[in-house]
């Protein structure tokens, strides 16, 4: 549907700094519940810390796109470019690209499919939050709480479930890996022009890419139907020129 | 009256067929609550009316009972023949016997009217093209089969249903189709209303090879052509091949940005990709957060918002429709009609917006069912309803036989006519 978890979860590794799992803090062992500043602190150190993250200027993400089941599938890529400027295309066979990005003033969208539209609202906002390479390590910017709920398992490993209320928009939850940090799911719901699209995403294939720890694979479910994005490559600070965040002429065009 | 009482294994068979419904039902209903039926209770009341039951027609009523309860049109059971008889495309008798080839089709198609198989187009390099056949032609028997007898059998199943017209056509074409290089005897009743048999070949389907992820492989065309000075026609077979279909529409409509009306024919196309009509809409509707509709899925319904593609086309939309127009072309064209943008011309479309799919149960009967429902934008209900045109036109025999097509016609007189102001562009 849209990079939404996807966007949110390279922001967040954008951050980090080292390059092993670290030593998990002691509030995290303990039985009692931490607080959400604590369990996103984690993750960052986790996946390389907030030196290294605040060292990404620029990323480019290149995979593929399979629609599981269906016999669909093409190739994917993302550009991303500090402070919330990106820029993602998913191209299939036989159907065209969809194309949806940031300036990080004005959101949109430009599908074959579909033609151009101009997002507003919470839509608007929540692309603009999740192309922000500091969205985790700043996380403050963009959301007005972040609070731990409980504790759920997701894939068999023991996670603490935490709601992040953002600044405009509904609430996402994230669930954690309480042992490595890891984000492992997400969800949220998405305001679409179509209706509030409950969506929801787990993240795996962890693996170090320069210092950071990343992970390679998003699963998604969106009104039941799953899609996957593989990541074959990483590349962090390669040169993005600023004019691939350009709004696309169809864009422009209804901006007149 | 008395029946043979069912075998032990017909029996089971019944009590499987019913449970699959009751459970399909259950499991897949769009409406979780069932529009508060108390679903349980109804299978406790009507199962052991299967248990005791004595022909299959009687487990037919009970099944059909059950599915009344719901009050909705897509869901019912099909006799197993008349299953046979729609859903039998490639079986359709040949005179080479078992054939491995792809599907191809004999080059006619047809549309039943007044209970005759009326010849509505023959295809370029056809068989049948080059053997003479032309619209108007009544196509009596294929192979060995009288086609009365079927039309009546389907007819008479489909009497109160909006799919009418698809089961009674493809019934025939079903029947038409068939491997490719195999032949197929038909016998036609001419314009001069003699009886004629003629061996047909079957070749490849018109168009190119188009596949959408696992789904089959299906020949898609589009036909886009300049009707006299300043009327663009753009006809095409299926919402398939985005690709293609979106560059080519686009290609039509903004080499006609100038012309007095758009006519999109979509007379015998069943649908495809739904999303698409969002896509092509946007050639026509210059507002942003216009819909056509809202599908409404088991988990959350769905709008299907229609994006503008700048630069609009501001003329006259004329959207033809036939009892074969179906699923997005519903979407499509009811859309339109509803946001004022297209005026519809033909006759009533099927009836089946959403992937409405028939299975085969285990006593051999087919189950229909919808996984959805749709709402137009205002309000009206298109699964097991269909679009009524704002012009209904008559196919007849008589105007096919002359060359006359006069649902094109319609539209086409209604482009040059002045329009009321304030109602131009319908």
């Amino acid at each position: 549907m849209k990079k939404l978890m996807w966007a949110v979860l390279i922001a967040a590794v954008g951050l980090a700094a080292q390059t092993t799992v670290t030593e998990v803090p002691s509030t995290l062992t303990k039985s009692a519940t931490p607080t959400g500043d604590t369990v996103l602190q984690h993750f960052i150190d986790a996946t390389g810390g907030k030196a290294a993250y605040d060292a990404i200027k620029t990323r480019i993400s290149t995979g593929t796109f399979t629609l599981t089941g269906k016999g669909i599938n093409g190739t994917y890529k993302l550009y991303q470019a500090a402070p919330a400027k990106a820029y993602a295309v998913v191209d299939i066979q036989g159907v065209g690209k969809t194309e949806d990005g940031t300036d990080g003033k004005t959101a949109w969208e430009l599908s074959a499919l579909t033609g151009a539209r101009i997002k507003t609202g919470a839509e608007a906002a929540t692309e603009v939050r999740d192309s922000a390479l500091d969205a985790h390590t700043l996380w403050k910017n963009y959301y007005k709480s972040a609070e731990v709920t409980g504790a759920e398992n997701v894939n068999d490993k023991n996670c603490w479930k935490v709601v992040m209320t953002p600044n405009e928009g509904e609430p996402e939850t994230d669930w954690f890996d309480k042992t490595s940090g890891l984000l492992l799911r997400e969800s949220a719901v998405m305001d679409t022009p179509m209706g509030k699209i409950p969506v929801a995403a787990d993240y795996s294939d962890y693996r170090k890419q320069g210092d950071l720890l990343l992970p390679f694979k998003l699963t998604q479910t969106v009104a039941g139907q799953q899609y996957e994005i593989a990541l074959d490559k990483v590349e962090l600070n390669a040169d993005v020129p600023d004019s691939r965040f350009d709004l696309p002429a169809e864009i422009k065009a209804l901006q007149k | 009256m008395l029946f043979a009482d069912l075998t032990p294994a017909q029996r089971r068979d019944s009590l499987a067929s019913f449970d699959q419904v009751w459970t399909t039902v259950r499991d897949k209903h769009w409406d979780t609550s069932l529009n508060g039926l108390d679903w349980a209770a109804v299978r406790d009341q009507l199962r052991p009316l299967v248990e005791k039951a004595r022909s299959e027609s009687e487990v037919r009523g009970v099944i059909s009972d059950m599915l009344s309860r719901l009050h909705q049109s897509h869901y019912a059971v099909i006799p197993g023949s008349v299953y046979d008889d729609v859903e039998s495309r490639g079986g359709g008798p040949g005179l080479n016997g078992a054939n491995t080839s792809p599907e191809g089709t004999a080059g006619v198609d047809v549309r039943v009217i007044n209970d005759e198989a009326l010849v509505v187009s023959v295809e370029p390099n056809s068989s049948a093209r080059e053997q003479g056949v032309t619209p108007g032609w009544i196509v009596r028997r294929i192979g060995d089969e009288e086609l009365v007898p079927v039309l009546r059998r389907v007819g008479a199943t489909y009497q109160d249903s909006t799919m009418r017209h698809m089961m009674l056509a493809r019934s025939v074409i079903s029947r038409l189709d068939g491997p490719v290089s195999n032949r197929v005897e038909v016998e036609f009743q001419t314009a001069r209303d003699k009886m004629i048999l003629l061996t047909l070949s079957r070749r490849a389907f018109r168009g190119t090879p188009a596949k959408f992820g696992y789904l089959p492989e299906e020949h898609f065309w589009i036909e886009t052509k300049r009707v006299g000075q300043d009327v663009e026609y753009i006809a095409f077979n299926l919402f398939l091949d985005p690709a293609t279909l979106i560059a080519r529409f686009q290609e039509s409509v903004r080499n006609c940005a100038d012309c007095a009306g758009v006519v999109i024919d979509l007379r015998g196309n069943p649908g495809g990709i739904g999303i698409l009509a969002m896509g092509l809409a946007g050639y026509f509707i210059d507002k942003p957060d216009q819909k056509l509709g809202t599908m409404y899925m088991r988990d959350l319904p769905l709008k299907f918002v229609v994006n503008p593609r700048p630069p609009v086309y501001e003329g006259k939309v004329a959207v033809l429709i036939d009892g074969l127009s179906a699923s997005t072309s519903e979407i499509f064209a009811g859309g339109l009609q509803d946001l004022n943008r297209a005026r519809i011309f033909g006759s009533h479309s099927a009836g089946a917006a959403l992937p409405s799919m028939i299975e085969r149960l285990p006593d051999g009967d087919g189950f229909q069912y919808a996984a959805a429902s749709y709402k137009s934008e205002s309000g009206k209900v298109l699964e097991g309803v269909g679009v009524t045109p704002d012009q209904p036109v008559e196919l007849t025999r008589a105007a096919l036989l002359a060359g006359h097509d006069p649902t094109l016609d319609a539209a086409i007189r209604w482009i040059h006519e002045p329009s009321p102001k304030g109602n131009e562009t319908r």
